[in-house]
Order: structure tokens, then sequence, then C-alpha cells
């Protein structure tokens, strides 16, 4: 046998010999020590210096195997086989090349092999929380802002107003390259900042607004970044758009913007009379509203005033109804002086003279009260509203950091308005000014990577001033003593000033579990102090006691808050408990009052995924409140030109429940999607009215009342429908409620109401030049006292697009508006068009933007009460067709 | 295909039966980007001159993933191109057959190909050694398939196989990451002596497609797949939104067909 492999070796060695010059060959075979060949045994020529390996190879069938190298020296063979005992031959390899046999006998071994191989560093984040998406993958070219850019990625949806979601959660805040210009008012920056230097947009879910919360903190926030390309980096760059049509419309934007590493600025500019709001809601950006987050004390205390002549919400959108003049400028920088140290500076100016016209007739039917208003009414509201703020993040270390914002706002408003009412021509005046000055303060330290604690301190003072006036006396049934009176005045001085303190430990448990402890006192003290007077012509008549208020309402709130949050497999469960100690103290010109009133609030928050096409969210909670200034004060304040009303005069604790059902069958992409929420609240105590209704007034007073439900359902379903490529809708929904209230010394008496919706949209998704777009959508109101009335609505829309080729698009979008009940019919048709010609892509853009090309001038609407129905007519922008030109630069 | 007799021989003897005693058996986690960077678990078994290399499950596979919290929309807007794929690596003839399910209107259905490669990797040794949990890796690198991999091997276990359809190291392929970080396998389990059996069969053995063959109806299956996505997103998004997938990235495990 060995002389057999002898000879086939000397045969293997000459054929070796030729092929490789050059080259030192080591061959062999590899047996086992029952003289059987090993295949597949790894053999590896190792430098012994340094272990590299120089070559390897594998045994074939028979055992054998052949390594070439170039390298001399001292080297290592190295036999290795699953099963075997490694061997180990040193081998010393010479200048010239030579040819080695060594074979090598392998031991058996018994090997066993059960682990498991934990990988410290894993070559890939599980960014589980962050998703990027490149923009061009989703854009055709026709997006010309941020905000039609992200209307056009899937998963992200862009509201009427400007709001921006993802899914169905409004964004936190848009950030450009991570650093945040406008926080919630980024819709400032979405409406007018160009689409095209944006390349990627990063979501991020879990969203911390503070960094060192991250991971510890439950956050369900998202936000959004958009990186910009590079070609946009460190350059100025911006846009001009310039629209000019018939009736003197116009419209004027300017954006100009730096984004560098360190420093970025925007500054942009907005002048228009087209009904556009250019300044998205800038509410948000004076009071941002930042509801259950840490540090996010002081952000619910709101100041509102007493009167507001700005009009309610309509069903048409308001570029429809407002006649406005607006001018707008604004500059945002963000300041990284250091690594440490970022300054965010932003400041506005808005200037608006808004004009809105209605005709208004009411069909009242309250208790003995039987009557007809009719009102015209004409508007002009000319406001100026400044707004600064600062603010100072300053990084102390890697688990220190310090912030600070300081907001001023100033804003003035002017509004007059003409109105007939009742053939009876009436002026009415309101001068309202509001100063607000806020300032925060935060300080958070991660203690370990579980555990960070947060130590907030705020400070607010808000004064909002309303000087109210009406040239006409329409009260004499009401103050019969005074009637010589012609004209009357309202003054508010309304001012609240709020002081906080808030410390908030978080601690991350093993398996996910968190706590939350809050410690904190608030104390908010509001000044009430209004003054009706009765005038003759400018002789003061009388100041009726009743309509006069001098309240101070002082509430302190000293708290404790628990909250545990765990997470079982697929289910996560958050119960809360919060402690309320209370120190109430209302003044007014008669008594002084006190309460310390002590209540607890518990509640538990559900999620539970039963797999992945069934999803089930819930949340229960008993919530006890406490009276805010508007629902003490005890003496009437006149609130528009017939109407008055007041507070209970009294301390109320208002408690009520709350359920909330959230279930979702399938993924939102799947072919099948149902989305259904269900709404319980009841309320214990809440806090309903006690009106006089006559022809020429309502008083209406503030009452305790037990026990009033609300009940919704709402369910939405998505169906693709593959052979026509097309979407469908549905949308269904159903709300009850009902409270009681007392109308003109009534008993009282319940008022029920029924609200039954169902739409219906479908949408093409086709590959060519056309594609559709169709809704139509149902509102049944059903009110119920003693009488019932009922109202219908209906809205559908049909939109057509033509997009001919890159350079040339044109959109048709009609609207048709219905409105019935047992009286009327009334029906609107509208349509809008918009012809786009780039003549440069992304560059020189010009389009012909046609609004409500029917002319419709007037627009009438129904609307049911439970003391009336009514039809509200409002004036139009008529007609008009823009010449738009846009520059980028 | 001159060989498809022996072809066939071969893997009717491995696929029509269910084998116990297999000797080796690891377990690797792949984190794809395509996937959402949900990880993805395969078994790898070695017998004598073939390994066979199958899915066992998959997180997060759905595109659209609702988040647990919020109910918010996540999108991935790729198409999973394969489910439960398998790949059998006969290391004696350098042939590896694998059973491929790809969609074409965007994973409502699924339709199955057998396809044959000859996939040689060639393999560059590195200097560099790194320590993962407590086996001394080396380090190799690779070209395949339109991406460059850096692998992880250690010779303490000695056996040339891996992942996918990387092998021909010496010693067990430990991780193997892309330069991209779009795909990576982690190695997170081994055993030996095996002693379970799995089945791995593939049917209809007559339908082998080549490689070369199986991209192009793979470039044609995404394409139509993208459109399938864009027609039943369009309609969920708002009045007056529009949605249009333009070029199509790509990041797939196998990017470009190169030769072999």
């Amino acid at each position: 046998m060995k002389k057999k492999t002898g000879l086939i070796l000397v045969v293997f060695y000459f054929v070796l010999y030729v092929d490789s010059l050059g080259q030192n060959i080591i061959y062999g075979k590899v047996y086992n020590s029952e003289n059987l060949a090993l295949e597949k045994t790894s053999v590896v020529l190792l430098n012994s210096s340094d272990f590299n390996i120089t070559s390897y190879t594998f045994t074939d069938k028979d055992g054998s195997y052949k390594l070439t190298s170039n390298d001399s020296g001292t080297f290592i063979l190295k036999f290795s086989h699953l099963g075997y005992e490694q061997k180990i031959i040193p081998i010393e390899l010479k200048t010239r090349q030579a040819i080695y046999n060594i074979d090598a006998e392998m031991k058996k071994t018994p090997t066993y092999l059960d682990e498991v191989i934990i990988h410290a560093t894993q070559p890939v984040l599980l960014k589980g929380d962050t998703i990027s998406l490149k923009t061009k993958y989703f854009t055709d070219g026709s997006e010309q802002t941020v905000e039609e850019l992200l209307s056009k990625i899937p998963g992200i949806n862009v509201d009427s107003k400007g709001a921006i979601k993802v899914g169905n959660q409004e964004i936190e805040k848009l950030m450009i390259d991570g650093d945040d210009l406008l926080e919630k008012g980024y819709k400032i920056l979405s409406k007018n900042m160009p689409a095209y230097p944006i390349e990627e947009i990063e979501i991020f879910k879990s969203f911390s607004n503070n960094r060192l919360l991250k991971g510890i903190e439950h956050s369900d926030k998202v936000a959004l970044n958009l990186k910009l390309n590079n070609e946009s980096k460190h350059i100025w760059f911006g846009n001009t758009e310039a629209a000019i049509g018939n009736k003197k419309f116009y419209q004027f934007k300017g954006n100009l913007m730096n984004f560098g590493k360190r420093n970025k600025y925007y500054f942009f500019t907005n002048l228009n009379n087209i009904g556009f709001d250019a300044t998205g809601d800038i509410e948000d950006l004076i009071h941002p509203f930042q509801f259950d987050q840490t540090a996010a004390i002081g952000d619910d205390q709101t100041f509102n005033p007493l009167i507001n002549l700005t009009p309610e919400n309509l069903n048409l959108k308001k570029s429809r109804t407002k006649f406005n003049n607006a001018k707008l400028a604004s500059l945002n920088t963000v300041f990284n002086i250091t690594e440490k140290l970022k300054l965010k500076a932003i400041g506005f100016f808005n200037g608006d003279n808004i004009g809105f016209y209605r005709k208004t007739t009411d069909f009242v039917n309250a208790n003995n009260a039987t009557f007809t208003n009719t009102e015209d009414y004409s508007l002009e509201n000319r406001s100026r509203v400044g707004f600064g703020k600062l603010d100072i993040y300053y990084n102390i270390s890697k688990n220190q950091m310090l912030e600070s914002t300081t907001r001023y706002n100033n804003g003035s408003f002017n509004g007059g308005s003409d109105l007939i009412f009742n053939n009876s021509s009436i002026i009415e005046n309101l001068n309202h000014h509001n100063t607000l000055l806020d300032q925060k303060v935060n300080y958070s330290n991660k203690i370990n990577d579980r555990k960070v604690f947060t130590f907030t301190g705020r400070l607010i003072s808000e004064k909002s001033p309303q000087y109210y006036q009406i040239n006409q006396f329409l009260f004499q049934d009401l103050f019969t003593e005074t009637e010589n009176a012609n004209n009357v005045k309202q003054d508010n001085r309304g001012q609240m000033q709020f002081i906080g303190l808030n410390a908030h430990l978080l601690e991350r448990k093993r398996k996910g579990h968190l706590l939350e402890l809050q410690i904190g006192n608030e104390l908010r003290k509001d000044k009430l102090f209004t003054t009706f007077s009765l005038f003759q012509e400018k002789n003061l008549l009388a100041r009726p006691d009743e309509y006069q208020n001098q309240t101070v309402y002082q509430v302190n709130d000293l708290y404790f808050k628990a909250k545990y949050r765990y997470r079982i497999s697929n289910m996560g469960l958050a119960p809360y408990i919060n402690f309320h100690q209370l120190f109430n103290r209302l003044e007014s010109q008669h008594n002084t009052i006190t309460q310390n009133p002590f209540f607890v609030n518990p509640g538990i928050d559900i999620d539970w995924k039963i797999n992945s096409k069934n999803h089930i969210m819930g949340s229960y909670s008993l919530n006890t409140t406490n009276s805010t200034v508007l629902d003490v004060y005890g003496g009437f304040v006149m609130t528009g030109f017939r109407s008055f009303s007041k507070g209970t005069g009294e301390f109320n604790q208002l408690s009520a429940s709350n359920v909330l059902l959230n279930y979702q069958l399938g993924n939102w992409s799947d072919r099948f999607f149902v989305n259904t929420y269900l709404l319980y609240s009841k309320n214990h105590d809440f806090l309903s009215t006690n009106s006089l209704v006559e022809q020429n007034f309502i008083l209406s007073e503030k009452i305790l009342i037990k026990n009033r439900e609300l009940l919704s359902i709402n369910s939405q379903v998505d169906y693709h429908i593959k052979p026509l490529s097309s979407n469908l809708k549905l949308d269904l929904g159903y709300t009850k409620s009902n409270f009681k209230n007392i109308v003109n010394n009534s008993k009282l008496r319940e008022v029920n109401s029924y609200n039954y919706s169902y739409g219906l949209e479908i949408r093409s998704g086709f590959k060519g030049v056309f594609n559709y777009h169709f809704g139509t959508k149902w509102t049944t109101t059903l009110i119920k006292t003693n009488t019932s009335n009922l109202f219908t609505k209906n809205v559908s829309f049909l939109d057509l697009s033509f997009v001919l080729n890159e350079k040339f698009d044109v959109h048709l979008q009609t609207e048709r508006y219905h409105f019935s009940n047992r009286q009327n019919r009334i029906g609107y048709n509208f349509l809008d068009t918009k012809i786009r010609y780039k003549f440069v892509p992304n560059k020189l853009v010009f389009s012909i933007i046609g609004k409500n090309l029917f002319n419709t001038d007037r627009f009438k609407e129904l609307l049911v009460t439970d003391i009336a129905t009514s039809t509200i007519e409002y004036r139009l922008l008529p007609f008009h067709v823009l010449f738009n030109i846009e520059y980028r630069f | 295909m001159k060989n498809s007799l022996k072809q066939l021989v071969i893997l009717l003897f491995i696929c029509s039966n269910t084998y116990a005693q297999i000797s080796f058996k690891a377990e690797y986690k792949l984190i794809l980007a395509k996937n959402g960077y949900a990880p993805i678990y395969y078994d790898l078994i070695n017998l004598d001159n073939t390994s066979i290399f199958k899915f066992v499950k998959k997180e997060l596979p759905e595109k659209v993933v609702n988040n647990e919290a919020t109910g918010e929309v996540t999108l991935n807007p790729e198409t999973p191109d394969s489910i439960q794929p398998l790949i059998l690596s006969d290391h004696n003839m350098n042939e590896i057959i694998s059973r491929e399910y790809i969609s074409f209107d965007d994973g409502e259905t699924y339709k199955r190909f057998n396809v044959i490669e000859s996939a040689d990797v060639k393999w560059t040794l590195r200097n560099e050694t790194k320590k993962i949990d407590k086996h001394t890796c080396k380090m190799a690198t690779t070209s395949f398939r339109g991406r460059n991999y850096i692998a992880w091997y250690s010779e303490d276990i000695p056996v040339p196989i891996g992942p996918w359809k990387f092998h021909g190291l010496p010693g067990l392929i430990i991780e193997i990451t892309d330069a991209t970080k779009e795909v990576s396998f982690l190695l997170t389990n081994i055993k030996h002596p095996f002693t379970g059996s799995i089945e791995a069969t593939i049917d209809n053995m007559g339908d082998l497609i080549s490689a070369k063959d199986f991209f192009k109806i793979k470039e044609k299956a995404k394409a139509d797949s993208r459109e399938a996505f864009k027609n039943k997103t369009l309609s969920r998004l708002p009045r007056g939104a529009t949605i249009e997938l333009t070029k199509a990235g790509n990041n797939d495990i196998e990017i470009e067909y190169s030769g072999i």
C-alpha cells in the first residue's frame, strides 16, 4: 500500500514540478488513525512569526492536498478537521523553489460544539426608530414647497391646515440638517421653503426633544429631519414668487436661506390678498403645546380673551371666504457657537387686514320664545403681531444639559364691524391688545443609562386688555331704568401670572419598563376686571352691579404624579395616578372665599398587538379638573353685540370618565385596511348654561349639572381594486351626545344630538397622463329637545389631473356642497384650475391659477342648534385669475 | 446544460430524503436593509460535500409597519423579493441550486424558481483579526454579485462553509457584512454533532433556470412590483397629493449578475 502510494507521489511530483516552476510546493496526504483518507481537512500554511495565512486549501476525496508558496522562512502547516485534534507541523521553506511532501495523521477527538455567539458590536445599528427616505423616489418634480413634497411621501400626510402627520400623528418638529428652526410653528417653513434642495427625509420615531431622554423617556412623538443635498449647503438660496391677477389680486413670496453647518439663517416674506395664510398657525409658535412631555410645565397655561370677533369655523376653506391683505416678514437663525452652546432666535412681524362678510337668519324656537333674527355682518379686523423668541442650549457635559427659552409676543387687534340687525344699523368696535413674556429654564441630568432627572422652572406673564363698544342700545328690556342709553361699552382687563416648578425622574427598568415620578408646584393667578357701562352719547348713565367683575382667582396646585409603563410580550400597559392638593382662592368685589380640595386622577393606557394584522389600543381615565377663571367669575360680561355670559361665582371640580378604543385590521398599505375608533366619555359633573334667550339679547350663566355622555364611533375602510388600478375608501361615523341645559326658565331639559356620516372616495393610480380622484360624504345631524331639528350636508369633489409631459400639467378641482333641512335645499358648485408650464424646471415656472371659475359670490349654509335653525350666508372671494411667475435662485 | 443529469441525481439525493445524523449546524441572523434591518433567521447544515442554507423565520416581514405605540405608519417601499429561500451548495461540483420565490405584484402572490449557478467565491485573505465572543477571527474580503464583503471566519471551527452562497474559507464564517452595511449575516449559534433532521426539498427539478436568466426575470418583477406598490398607496393619500416612484434603488443581497 505504501509503495504504491509512493509511486503515485513520484508521478505527482513531476506533474507539480512542471506546472509550478518558481514556487515552493507542499503536498501530502491526510488520513486518520485507521489509515482512511480524510476529506475536507483544512490545510493552512501560517507564517510562524505573526500567524498570518500564506496559503490554504482543503484535502480532496482521497485526502490529498497541494499548497504553493512564493515565500521563504519558517512556517507552520496546520491541519484541522472537525472532530479531530488539530495537527501542527513546523516547516522551513527555502529561498529556492522546492517540493515538500508532508503527510499528516489526524487523531480523533470527541468534539462538542454547542454555543451561542454574542456579537458585541453589530455591523449595522438597528435603526429601529429612524426611517430615511430618499426624496427622489417619491417625487415628480411638480412639488414646489416642502409641504407639497411631504404630501407626496407615502405615510406622510399634510392636512388642509398644513399640519404634517406621519400616519395619524402630527409631527413634533421639522428640522433642517438636525437644527430645528420653528418648532411646532414649522408650517411657516413647510409652506414656504422650496422642495428642491431636499435630498433625504428622516422620520424619527420615539423622538425626544431632550437628547438625554432619548431611549429612557417613553416617546410616541415623531419628528422629521430634512437633509439638504451638498450643493445647497453653505450657499444662499431661495426663491421668489409673484402673482398678479384681475381685480387687484396679488401675491408675493420671497424666501432667502443660508444653511451652513454652524449657522443657519432663514428669512422670508409673504404679501398677499388672496386669502392665503402665510403664517400657518402662529398660535403654535407663541404657545407651543407639548402635552405629556418632560419639562412641559406651563404649556397648558393659556389666556383666552372673553370677546372674539374672528369668524367661527366654516364648511368652506378659509381661502374662499377670507378677504385679507397680509404682510409677513420673519427672520430665523440658529448659531452653533461652540460644540456645547447653541443659540436659536426667531422673530416675525405679521400685519393683516381681514375682511369677512356674513348674513345670518336665525329661527329661534326656545322655551316660550319664538322669533326670527337677521344679521348682516361686515367685519374689518386689523392685526399687528410682533413675536420674538430666544432659545439657548448649553451642553454642560455628556450627561448634563441646560436649556433656556424666552418668548415675547406683542399683538394688537383693531376690529370694527358694520352690522344690520333686524333692520337697525349697529357699529361695533373691539380693540384688543396682548402682551406675553415667558421664561423657562430646564436642567437635565442623566444619572446613568437608565435614569434621568430633570428640573424645570417657568414664569409666564400675560396681559390681554379688551375695549369693546357698540353704538346702539338693544337692552331696554334688560336695563329698564336707563332707557335713555344709546351706546354701551365693555372693558376687560385680563391678566395672568404663572410660576411653576417641577422635578421629574424617569427610570427605564430592565425589560424596558419605565417608571416616572414627578413632584411639583404650580401657582397661577388670574385677574379679571371687567366693566360694563351704559352711555347716552358720552355721558355715563349706569354701571349695573351684576355686570361688573373684580375677580382675582388664585390656584396653587401641589402635585405628585406616578406612572409605570410596562410591556408583557406584545402588550403594553401604563397605569398612572396623580395626586393634587389644591389651594384655591377667589376674590370678588363682594367677598373672598378659599377652598383646599384634594383629588386623585387615576388612569391606564393599553396597547395590544395581537398579531401582525390585528392591533388594539385603548385607554381609560378618571379625571378631575379644577375650574378656570372663565368658569368662576361672578358678574356678567358682554361677549358679543347681544350676548352676555358669566361663570358660576364659586369653585368647582369637575370629574369625568373617558374610554378610548382603537382597532386596526391589517396594515396601512395592505390591499385591505380597516381602522376603527370608539370614544366614550361621561362627565359626572359638567358646566352647562342657564340662558335667557330674547330677541335682542342672550344672557347665559354657567351652572353645574350632573351626567353628560358622548359616544363616537368612526371607521375607515381602504380597499385597493386591482383591475381598476384604483382605491376605494369608505368612511363611516356615528356620534351621539347628550347634555342638559336651561333655556328661558325651563326645567332642566335634555338635549340629544345624533350625527351620522358616511363617505366614499375612489382614487386612481394610472400610469399614464390622466388620473382622477372622486369623493362624496354625507353628514346628517339630528338635535332633539322637546322638538327635533334635522339637517343634512353633502360635500363631493372630483379632481382631474393631466400631466401631459414633464413641463406641462393641468389640474382641475371641482367641489359640490349641498345642504338640506326640513324647509330648505341649497347647492353650490366650485371649479378651480391650475395650468402650469415649467419653462426651466425647478428654476423658472409660469402658471395660470383660476379660482372660483363659476364666480359664486355668496355661499349659504344651514345649521341647527338646540334653540335654532339658521341659514348663514358668506361672501366669497370672486372669480379671479392669477398669472404666477416663480423663480429660484 | 450538459451536466443536468448529474445535477438531477445529486439533487434528488439531497432532496428526497429527510436526514438524520447531520453532523454540523449553524444558525445565522441576517440583518438586511431591505427588511427594515429587522432580523431574518437561517439554518446552515453541513453534510459531507453539501451544505443546506435554509430560511427559518423572519421578523417584521411587512413592508409597512404600524408602530406599536402610536399607530403611525412606516413604509419600506421595497418588496421582499424572496420568501423562504433554500440554497443547496454542492462543494465538489461547485454548484449551487437555490429555490427562490419572487413577486410580480408587490407581494400579493409569489412565483417559484429553481436557479442553478456555479458560484465560486474568490477570497482575499487579510491579516486583520478581531475577537467575536470567544473566537479569534480572521478577515477575508470578496466581491460577490455587486457587493463588496468583509468576512470574519474562525480557524477553530474548520468547516469551509458559510451563510448564503459564501464558502471556501479555512474556517466557519462568523460574520459577513457588505461595505454599505445593507447586508450582514451574523452567526448566532453552532451545534456539533447535530442529530436533528432537516427537510430540504426542491420539486420540479426539470425547471432549472440559469442565474443569468433569473436576474432578468427579477428585474422585471421588481419593476412590476414597484408599479403595483405605487398604485396601491396612491389612493391612501389625501386629496391633491400625488406620488411618482422614479428610479428604483436596489438593496437586494445580489445586485448584479457578474458572469461566472
